[in-house]
Parts: structure tokens; sequence; C-alpha cells
């Protein structure tokens, strides 16, 4: 085994200008937001990013102009509204958006982690998506004969995710309670490669008497970030939740680029350290 | 006998028509952000549906009881909050794919005559005037599940469109003749409960048709409000009103935060 730790800076290194690159978490929980403050802080262009639903990640990315298309279910902040940059972006065409539909993205995805090219399936006939989505297939089942779908295989160049805990060889364990366990492991197991932020750093000691907390062992990690609140201002449940107000703060200052790129700023481009951030940004 | 109440919104009146259309014993799928649809289906739990099978999200059979405000925002009603399970999004959608969930409920932005949904975009897709979040699962269980339920928080012309701007999950094309010729499981959408009134699909043609209006609203007021030309049976019955039972439930029980309330914009 070997050990897999690197700093924030080193992590965002390995992403290279014009990459895919795979989110873990959904609705504003498990979101690896302070690597991909890190992405951000380093200027990086044209990335293709993959996540069923986006919100403050897939936001901030376009925000900053890090990213050229969106490959998502839904970008939204559930229960507050609308993505301000999302929108903006994809109305005035500075983004593109592969709309997937929450299963096709999650067969996807399954069918990259399985090896194999593509996931049939009964869903989207008769739905627009298939008008724009080219890449999908529709095909006689060689079987049933019933129409069918091909959903191809979403293999990231680089899965981000953020877990609970791991030992230095990259041994993830959930926390009691962790939901969606299944959108960290499976865009984890379908990159090419994956970079782990965990909340905390666990001797391997720990993890050898508790191997059947571990969701990903360490062949599926190649590098590891210890990022306490590595998730803020999205939530690591049960163990802090979303930082609404943060999150509020964040939608008000995406309404307009000026007062956008001054949040970036503040947050982002002058803060030297996760400290650093975690002083002026938290509010749980 | 059935005391009804007298004493309702038109918010506790779509929550509880829309409970009304859940059965005992059946398994549906909810996904997020339509707080309305989760307080129904806690009260449909609670009263006349005691073995509904609820799947939120991911968690089964959530507490009917538990605020899901302080669940999304406190860490300690986080660790006490009560489900018979957590399962994986691939649980659940293996779940759909096998066509064993009876029901799921969506909101979508538009709607139109065939029951076509759009949750995508307004205007053209690559360009759009209006770039709306993303379907998620509407696309999957227009096919999948047994039937749909929809829920419109406000009916007014611009939701209820003679064709939508782009169709995120088919509704009844071809005369309502599309799902069978193509082999399709689900049933797709089956009611729109707006604040108007409820709505229906007639078998014959799969054209959108009035079923019940709320009381105090004229049919008249129904079509003004919809975007193209609904099938009018000559006697519409009022929508059965909530009974006092219903009503104390909601308030003291389910959702004293109100919660049903949170996507609802009154009428000026």
């Amino acid at each position: 085994m070997k050990e897999k730790l690197v700093s924030l800076d080193e992590a965002a290194d390995v992403i290279k200008d014009g990459d895919s690159i795979g989110i873990s978490g959904a609705s504003l929980v498990y979101k690896p937001m302070a690597v991909i403050r890190e992405i951000i802080g380093h200027r990086i262009k044209n990335l293709k990013v993959y996540t069923l639903m986006g919100d403050i990640d897939v936001d901030m990315l376009i925000g900053a102009g890090c990213t050229k298309c969106v490959y998502v279910g839904y970008v939204g902040f559930p229960m507050m509204g609308m993505a301000p940059n999302f929108r903006r972006a994809a109305e005035n065409g500075q983004i593109e958006v592969k709309e997937y539909s929450e299963l096709t993205f999650c067969l996807g995805l399954r069918a990259a982690y399985m090896g194999v090219p593509f996931f049939p399936t009964h869903s989207l006939l008769g739905s627009d998506l298939l008008k724009v989505r080219d890449d999908f297939k529709v095909f006689d089942c060689p079987v049933t004969n019933q129409k069918l779908v091909a959903i191809p295989a979403i293999k990231p160049d680089v899965a981000l995710v953020h877990g609970y805990q791991a030992d230095p060889y990259g041994n993830v364990q959930a926390i009691e309670r962790q939901i969606m366990i299944d959108f960290i492991t499976s865009i984890a197991k379908s990159a090419n490669k994956t970079i782990v932020s965990v909340e905390k750093i666990i001797s391997h000691e720990e993890v050898l008497q508790h191997p059947e907390k571990v969701i990903l062992p360490h062949y599926e990690v190649d590098f590891l970030v210890e990022v306490p609140y590595g998730a803020h201002p999205s939530g690591f449940l049960p163990l802090y939740p979303p930082d609404i107000t943060h999150l509020a703060e964040y939608r008000t200052a995406a309404a307009v680029p000026e007062s956008f790129e001054e949040y970036l700023k503040k947050y982002v481009y002058k803060v030297e350290t996760h400290e650093e951030y975690l002083k002026i940004a938290k509010n749980i | 006998m059935v005391q009804y109440s007298e004493d309702y919104t038109i918010v506790e009146l779509m929550t509880v028509t829309l409970a009304r259309q859940m059965k005992d014993g059946e398994i549906m799928y909810l996904g997020a952000a339509i707080p309305l649809a989760v307080v129904a289906t806690q009260l449909a739990r609670v009263t006349h549906a005691p073995n509904l099978v609820c799947i939120y999200g991911i968690w089964v059979d959530p507490d009917p009881f538990t605020d899901y405000f302080s669940v999304m925002v406190e860490p300690s009603a986080l660790k006490d909050f009560k489900a018979s399970a957590f399962i994986n999004m691939g649980d659940l959608h293996d779940l759909w794919q096998r066509g064993e969930v009876d029901f799921g409920i969506v909101r979508p932005a538009q709607i139109d005559q065939c029951g076509n949904l759009n949750n995508t975009v307004i205007g053209e897709y690559s360009k759009p005037t209006s770039r709306l979040p993303g379907g998620v699962a509407v696309g999957d269980v227009s096919h999948l599940v047994g039937r749909l339920l929809i829920y419109v928080p406000r009916h007014e012309p611009r939701v209820f469109v003679e064709k939508v701007d782009f169709i995120t999950g088919p509704g009844h094309p071809e005369e309502g003749k599309w799902r069978s010729r193509m082999g399709i499981k689900g049933k797709g959408p089956q009611k729109v409960i707006t604040d108007l009134a409820v709505l229906g699909f007639d078998e014959k043609n799969g054209r959108m048709r009035l079923e019940s209006v709320h009381p105090g609203v004229s049919v008249n007021e129904v079509q003004e409000n919809t975007g193209f030309r609904l099938i009018i049976p000559k006697k519409v019955p009022e929508t059965e009103p909530p009974t006092v039972e219903q009503i104390r439930l909601l308030r003291e029980k389910i959702d004293p935060s109100n919660m049903r309330g949170l996507d609802y914009r009154p009428r000026t």
C-alpha cells in the first residue's frame, strides 16, 4: 500500500485545462468544495463537469470561468432557488449543457464502473433529450426486440469526492447515518483518477479494526487530502448541515457578475489557507 | 359521518386532494423540492394509507411527525431522524426499472394538453430564453413508475401551454396510443392538481380533461387560466373539501411549520 496524502494545492495540480471532472454529492450535501475552490484558485479553464445534481459546486466553477460544458440532471439550490451563474451562462451560450435524466446519468456511471461501453434502458423514449443528445443511441433489444436506449459509459479524467475519514493509504470510511454513499463510490470507481478529501485522517490501525466501515478501499483512491469542513458551504450529513446563511450570501452575490467577482476575491482568490477560509465563511 | 372542514386554505385543499390519490399498500417515490407533496404523503400515511411505502429521495418511510426543515438544518435532528432505511440511489433506480413503483409526483414548469412535461428550458434548447434547473427524474418516472401525479401550485397559461417548448418527459402523444404502441410500462400522467382544479386525461385521445373545480372556482376561470382548450364534461363536480381531522393533523402534527405552503404564491 502506498501513502496518498497530498496538500490541497497538489491535489488541484492534478487537474489540467480541458479535463473532465466528476463531482460527488447532491442537493447541497457531500460536495468537495475545498478542492473546487482550490481548482478555481488555480484558474483552470475549459473543464467538462459531470455531476447528477449540481448546486454551488457547478455554479461556482461556471461563474469563475473554469467550465466549458456541464453534464447534469439538475443544477439549482433545492428549496432556495435557481443557480444564478449556471442560468446566466446557459442562457447567453457561454457554456454547453448536456442534460441527463437522473437514471441515465447513474447508468452512465454504472456502465463505466462495470467496464462495459454502455448501459441499456427503457427510459427517455419519447423525450426530447434523445433529440439533443446524439450520444444516446436507440437500438432494438437483441433479446426482446423492444426499443431501448444505450447510455454511454461516463469516464471522467478525475473524480473529486469528499468522504468522512481515511487512513493515509486512502481506505475511506463512512460516518454513521451517512446517506447517498453510492454518489461517492460510483463516481470514484468510474474516473481514471480519484482525489478524495476527508474530514479527518485516522490511523491504519483504526481501519484494520473496522474494515466494514470502508466504502472506498485504498486501490480506488489516487490522492488524499485532509480538510475538516471540506464540504462547506454544502453539508456533510449528519456531521454538519449545509450553511444556509453562507449559501444565501452566495446566491445574492452571484446574481450579477460584478458582485460574484467580489465573492470570489473574498472567499477564494485572496484566501491563503482553508483554515483562513473557514474563519471568514463558516456560520455553522 | 365525515365532518368536512369549513376553515381551510387553498394549499391545504391541494395537499389533501393529492393525499387522496394515494392508495394503501402502494409504493411511491418522491424527489427533492416538492414540499407540499412530502406533506401530502405523510398525511396519507397517517390517515387512509398506513401501509403506503414512501420513498422520499433515498429515505424509506421517513417519520411522518418529523419537521423536515429541522432535518435539513439541525445536525442533532439529523442524528435522531427516524426512517425504515436509507437506501442508495442505485437501489431506487433498480426499483423503478423493475416497474415496482406504483406512482411518483412531479411539478413541471410547463405541461401541455397531452400531458407532456417540461423542466428543461423555455425557448430553444441550445440558446434558451430561460434555462430551468433540469428534469432530474421527470424523464425517467414518465416511463418507469405506474402513474404520475402532477402538482402545479399556480394554474396559469404560461404553465398550461398548447405545446411544451421541450419534452423532458412524455405524456400521452399520438392521441394517447403511443404508450401501448411502444410497450411502455408506466401509464404516465394521470392527475394534475392545481390551485384551481383537478384535471385528468381522456382515455380516448389522451387530452387533458377537467375533473373537478375547487369550491368557489368557476369552470370559466379554469379555462381562462389554461393555454389550450380543455375537455370539459357537461357536469363538473366540486373538489371534495378536506375533513376537520385532516386539517387538524396537518396543522398540529405533520406540518406545524407550514412547509406545504413554501412554493405557493397567492393570487392577487
